[in-house]
């Protein structure tokens, strides 16, 4: 069959290959359109000699103090939605790395060996996967300011990035026609994969550039060393 | 008996400053996951009801996004529209904060700089104050 030859050969390498080149791409483009700077002033007034301190009237150490402070945070005003954007970003990642599956696939044609995760522990990341993206689905269609920059593309996203793991599991708990959902599942996953470079997912790059090296307010770590020319 | 018309917009001019920012437009555009975490960090989000319209993803999205999605090529009607977005409902306070690390003040000080060039700006001394709510 001519579709499904395609799916496992040509289009798996052509996948792998947009991504790494596009990814490459993102780098080097943001190397080439940025320049270095000293680090981050604020950084730099923080290592100057230190003047002396006036008393404090509050207690910067009491546990009420500190809460409140957590409570400004992003964590603290959007708990619930913090939490389960982190899991579902590591299960998202870590599930399809350390599925057992996949690295039997690896390990015939490559040779490569990496270790796996139980089934029943990948099967069990994958359904969470699933409800993070109906978490995530419900939060765009009925939180009012979710809804008012939600835009056509973010369901696409959403389902781009939820279609692997749905057929996924569908495929492994044998339901429906198998032939069927796997060639699904390894479709899904090779348009996500060649779109992570290129689309909104690009989030995945410029995350750690934007927080990591770009310098702005809100730049974590030694507080950057580049800015945009 | 002559009528004021309004002077047209010069795209050509807007497009020469989209140009010199391309790349930090447009990873700011695609980087943003439409999340609205940001949205409690404005202070004018949280004093106006928890408006969406004082997002600061929203301002973002509907005054750069809008510039660059149109290529410049937007009426004097829009750019007063997206005056309204980066003067009114912004007061540049750099304050706002995005968890994927875009930063949403130098956009919002690009919109401006991009009104300013075709004589949009906003006029403090004229401004029709409505009784607070």
């Amino acid at each position: 069959m001519f579709i499904s030859d395609l799916i496992n050969g040509p289009l798996v390498r052509f996948s792998f290959i947009c991504f790494f080149a596009g990814t490459l791409y993102q780098v080097l483009s943001f190397i080439t359109l940025s320049k270095t700077r000293d680090r981050h002033p604020a950084r730099q007034q923080r290592a100057a000699p230190e003047r002396k301190k006036e008393s404090d009237l509050l207690d910067r150490t009491s546990f009420a103090y500190r809460f409140a402070m957590f409570r400004l945070t992003v964590f603290g005003r959007y708990p619930v939605m913090m939490a389960v954007t982190i899991i579902f970003h590591l299960a998202l990642i870590l599930t399809p790395l350390f599925l057992f599956g996949h690295n039997i696939l690896l390990d015939v044609s490559t040779g490569l060996h990496f270790p796996s995760l139980p089934e029943s522990v990948t099967d069990s990341m994958t359904m969470t996967v699933l409800a993070c993206c109906l978490f995530f689905l419900f939060r765009r269609l009925f939180v009012k300011r979710v809804r008012a920059i939600t835009t056509f593309s973010d369901y696409m996203m959403l389902s781009i990035a939820g279609a692997p793991f749905l057929t996924g599991l569908l495929a492994y708990h044998h339901v429906g026609h198998y032939e069927t959902m796997i060639l699904a599942h390894m479709l899904s996953g090779e348009i996500m994969i060649m779109m992570l470079p290129f689309t909104k997912f690009i989030h995945m790059i410029y995350f750690f550039i934007n927080r990591f090296i770009l310098i702005n307010q809100n730049t974590l770590g030694k507080g950057g060393s580049r800015v945009w020319r | 008996m002559t009528t004021q018309t309004e002077p047209e917009v010069d795209t050509q001019e807007i497009l020469k400053i989209l140009d010199s920012r391309k790349k930090e437009i447009s990873v700011t555009l695609k980087s943003c996951a439409h999340c609205s975490l940001c949205a409690d960090s404005c202070f004018l989000y949280r004093c106006r009801k928890n408006d969406p319209e004082y997002m600061p993803s929203h301002k973002v999205i509907n005054s750069i996004g809008t510039l660059s999605r149109k290529k410049g090529k937007v009426t004097r009607d829009e750019l007063e529209d997206i005056k309204e977005i980066v003067w009114k409902r912004c007061v540049l306070c750099t304050r706002c904060y995005c968890p994927l690390g875009i930063d949403i003040p130098s956009m919002i000080a690009l919109a401006r700089k991009i009104c300013r060039s075709q004589g949009v700006v906003y006029q403090y001394d004229e401004e029709k104050r409505e009784p607070q709510k």
